[in-house]
């Protein structure tokens, strides 16, 4: 359906939704503060030019702190999606394998970093590699999940026709398996890339001393919400930024997806 | 009926396994821990004995403001990948939107919906709704358009309309998407209540327990919570694995 | 076609490597200058002793002495290469302490004799705060004159630990926590007063009152209960170890003590200039603010008619009445032992001798 949108009109329609936010949420700063008269409405919705002019005056400092973020984010990311298409993959192999481990991954993300921290940092007894490990440990979730079902989701037809023809287990996952999934993993995948920057600012909240989360803290916490507003704003940008690396590589990687019929559909 | 029995014996054993190593010093002696700082599980269980009747109510808040966050977001997520679908054009930016706001933290998120919300319920139920759209919208389109050509081929041959289209076909296709994005919202709504109590105005609910007694040096009692939430987290991934397997019976994925 | 996928697979996989190493050298750039650790430090600084201090909550004026200390060269004077760890949320200096992470913490008195009393093989080795900086604020408005006002009220507090000192005031004026009014939870801004959510707010001296009177209240807007009037303080900051590492580190012990007390007397003495030096280590918070923060924490640490001399000291009746409340309102289940190992003022005496 979006195969007929060209270059200049994308242009076009993104522009259009930026100013629309803009105007939007300027609209929306208005009436809260003058029609509804909240006296906290600079800091429940400050004006979108008063966040841009912090964002202008800080530029430099959010930049770095994003970069920082941005960079720990990556890691954990490649390290957090890595563990996730293995896990995915181990359960795929065998029926028992996911009904042990399925439930213990639930379990797995409901321990929160407050409890879980200590044990890394006990284990691990460096934090920049425990930060790592905990963005790794939030981001790994979605994609397992998402490769999962796609892997699970190729018929059973196929994969007898395959073995009915010899096929080792190693290219029937090669040939056909990996290939069918590639769409939900990157289904996943745009899931996880912005939970990545998010789990980024987080662990940039154990103790470091640079980065978004930093910045987040600390004007959340001396109520300097212009800052604190910029500082929300940097990490949206960085999700898109995010969802577009994964968006940019699946076009490289899947280039049929949108461009030319696929072969085979998902319809069972 | 025996494969039944297997489906819960092996994650059970597993289960008996971990928890034995765990009782009998193992990951204590693996990883250089002491009790106190990673209480044993009999530790947890008796403490959890005794506070039950307060770990259950707290439960019950966090649990309920995860529900009905998780099913506010991920219809305003589905919704968000069906007008993206019937207007690609325009409606994909939402797409956007929604992805940038996955990128803000819980951290962050929740002492914004402090400020618009005056009970921790609602600002919890809010923080969940933002956090789950997005797995749902993302998940939602893709299986919206992820659809074999010649099927629309052949609907567009009979003359169907975009709504029959998107009734009979692009619907049905996203199911197996919505059931994925079910399973990650499960975990990551009741993560996104509990961090969200750290900042809540309330004195109960799960995430005040884990946050209040581990700060105190209470580790059992704040592991018993994390307990609490584990289970619950496992319960409510198996009853959307009950319904999955009833609403995708014709699905791959389900034999 | 299937070939084509396949071989797609391998690129992602390639491409997820690619950033992570692209970015793991980018990122080590970045560790580098953001926490100056290891590597390249210890090679030019030679046989400086490297000791890690775990601060209870972000970089500000709270823990100025530490930071006047190390940009005057206090700590490399003393042959000492110091790194200050920031604390958070999510942070709990017991906790890193204990683990290794740190060698040296700054932690609330009733809080570390808690995790003392869990087993946590931690000892108090310096009393930074000598009073309570703990507040109950309310509106004037709300006619909370005296604690027998917060009848009916709803009160906030951060709990987490930071409860009893309200639990002690309510106590000692005949008030049941649970029943005669409503205590709530409140995060770390003041927004909930300033939104009239709840009746009264528990806040810093140096942090939180600060930020009412910046949001533009004033003093006579404001009634305050202070912990120390009402005869319920507990000691706050302290510097605390590992049992087993003071054991090894005495001496290191000792010289980074007397480089922070002469920061410190530094700073208390000349608090506008320090709460520069701290604006001047992260400057997110303002530098009004840090200003502010200086000057209410030099109070803490120097109070009247104390002799800046015997900055650090700990006082033993102070810690008895802070054990002596944290036992009565339920932090701790017995009585916190008080004793040469777990509170010992024997390297502040050696730190301060002349």
């Amino acid at each position: 359906m979006s195969v007929a949108i060209g270059k200049r009109e994308q242009r076009i329609v993104a522009i259009v939704w930026v100013i629309g936010i803009i105007v939007v949420w300027e609209l929306a700063s208005f009436l809260l503060k003058y029609v509804i008269q909240d006296p906290m409405a600079s800091a429940k919705l400050p004006y979108p030019h008063i966040v841009a002019m912090t964002f202008v005056e800080n530029w430099k400092i959010l930049l770095e702190a994003g970069l920082v973020t941005f960079s720990r984010a990556a890691i954990g990311f490649a390290l957090g999606s890595s563990v996730g298409i293995l896990l995915a993959v181990l359960m795929s192999l065998s029926k028992t394998m996911e009904r042990i481990a399925f439930p213990y991954l639930i379990v797995s993300q409901m321990i929160p970093v407050l409890g879980l921290a200590p044990i890394i940092f006990n284990i691990v007894r460096d934090m920049n590699v425990s930060r790592i490990m905990i963005a790794a440990y939030i981001t790994f979730f979605p994609v397992a999940v998402n490769m999962l079902s796609g892997l699970k989701s190729v018929e059973q037809e196929k994969k007898d026709l395959l073995f009915s023809i010899a096929s080792s287990k190693f290219k029937v996952y090669q040939k056909l398996m990996l290939p069918f999934s590639m769409s939900y993993l990157f289904t996943g995948l745009k899931i996880a890339a912005p939970m990545a920057v998010t789990a980024s600012i987080l662990v940039d909240m154990l103790g470091s001393k640079s980065g978004i989360g930093v910045k987040i803290l600390y004007s959340l916490y001396s109520n300097s919400s212009n800052i604190f507003w910029a500082s929300v704003l940097t990490s949206a940008f960085m999700g898109i930024i995010s969802f577009y690396v994964v968006v940019f590589a699946e076009r490289l990687c899947l280039p049929w997806q949108k461009a030319t019929p696929r072969k085979e559909g998902v319809r069972a | 009926m025996k494969s039944k029995v297997i489906t819960i014996l092996w994650p059970l054993a597993f289960g008996i396994a971990l928890i034995l190593a765990w009782q009998f010093g193992l990951f204590h002696k693996v990883l250089d821990l002491k009790p106190f700082q990673l209480p044993v599980p009999s530790e947890i269980a008796s403490t959890l004995a005794a506070n039950l009747p307060k770990a259950l109510k707290d439960c019950g808040v966090t649990i309920s403001g995860a529900l009905v966050g998780m099913i506010i977001g991920s219809l305003m997520g589905f919704m968000i990948a069906a007008i993206a679908t019937f207007f690609p054009k325009w409606g994909y930016g939402g797409m956007i939107v929604v992805t940038a706001l996955n990128a803000v933290p819980i951290v962050a998120l929740s002492p914004i919906m402090n400020l618009w919300f005056s009970t921790g319920m609602e600002q919890k139920i809010a923080v969940v709704t933002v956090v789950c759209m997005a797995a749902m919208a993302i998940n939602g389109y893709s299986g919206l358009n992820n659809i074999n050509p010649y099927s629309i081929d052949l609907m567009h041959s009979v003359a169907a309309s975009e709504w029959t289209i998107f009734k009979k076909l692009r619907f049905p296709n996203s199911l197996p998407y919505i059931f994925t994005a079910s399973k990650i919202n499960i975990a990551s709504s009741i993560i996104a209540a509990i961090i969200s109590e750290y900042f809540a105005a309330s004195t109960s609910g799960l995430g005040f327990g884990i946050k209040d007694n581990l700060r105190k040096a209470e580790m059992a009692m704040g592991w018993s919570y994390i307990v609490v939430a584990s289970l619950a987290g496992v319960i409510l991934y198996c009853v959307i694995l009950l319904v999955e397997r009833d609403a995708l019976k014709w699905h791959a994925s389900q034999k | 076609m299937k070939k084509s996928k396949f071989t797609s697979l391998l690129a992602v996989i390639i491409l997820i490597l690619l950033v992570a190493t692209g970015c793991s050298s980018g990122n080590s750039a970045a560790t580098t200058t953001g926490t100056g650790t290891s590597g390249a430090d210890k090679t030019t600084s030679g046989k400086l002793d490297k000791v890690t201090l775990q601060l209870k909550w972000l970089p500000q004026s709270q823990f100025m002495g530490y930071y006047v200390a190390q940009a005057k060269g206090y700590y490399k004077d003393a042959g000492i290469d110091i790194e200050i760890l920031p604390g958070g949320s999510d942070i709990i200096p017991e906790q890193q302490v204990y683990n290794g992470v740190a060698n040296i913490g700054v932690t609330w008195d009733s809080s570390l004799m808690k995790y003392q009393s869990k087993g946590w093989g931690l000892v108090q080795v310096g009393q930074i705060f000598q009073k309570s900086a703990m507040l109950l604020v309310s509106k004037a408005s709300s006619g909370i004159n005296s604690p027998k006002d917060l009848k009916g009220k709803k009160v906030g507090s951060w709990f987490g630990g930071n409860e009893y000192e309200i639990y002690a005031l309510l106590e000692a004026n005949g008030l049941n926590k649970d029943t005669d009014l409503k205590m709530v939870q409140q995060d770390y801004t003041m927004n909930q007063l300033l939104k009239d959510e709840i009746d009264a707010t528990s806040a810093m001296t140096y942090n939180e009152y600060g930020l009412l009177l910046e949001s533009g209240l004033k003093e006579s807007d404001l009634h305050v209960l202070n912990m120390n009037d009402a005869g319920v303080a507990m000691l706050e900051d302290c510097l605390f170890v590992n049992s087993d590492w003071i054991a090894k580190n005495e001496d290191l012990y000792v010289r980074f003590l007397k480089a922070s007390i002469k920061g410190w007397a530094e700073a208390c003495a000349n608090p506008e200039a320090a709460g520069k030096v701290v604006f001047d280590v992260d400057q997110s918070v303002s530098l009004a603010h840090q200003v502010y923060m200086a000057k209410e924490v030099a109070k803490l640490v120097v109070p009247k008619d104390f002799d800046p001399a015997k900055i650090g000291y700990m006082d033993m009746a102070a810690i008895q009445q802070t054990a002596d409340l944290a036992l009565k309102y339920g932090l701790l289940s017995k009585p916190a032992v008080i004793s040469e190992n777990t509170f010992t003022s024997k390297y502040w005496t050696k730190a301060t001798a002349k």
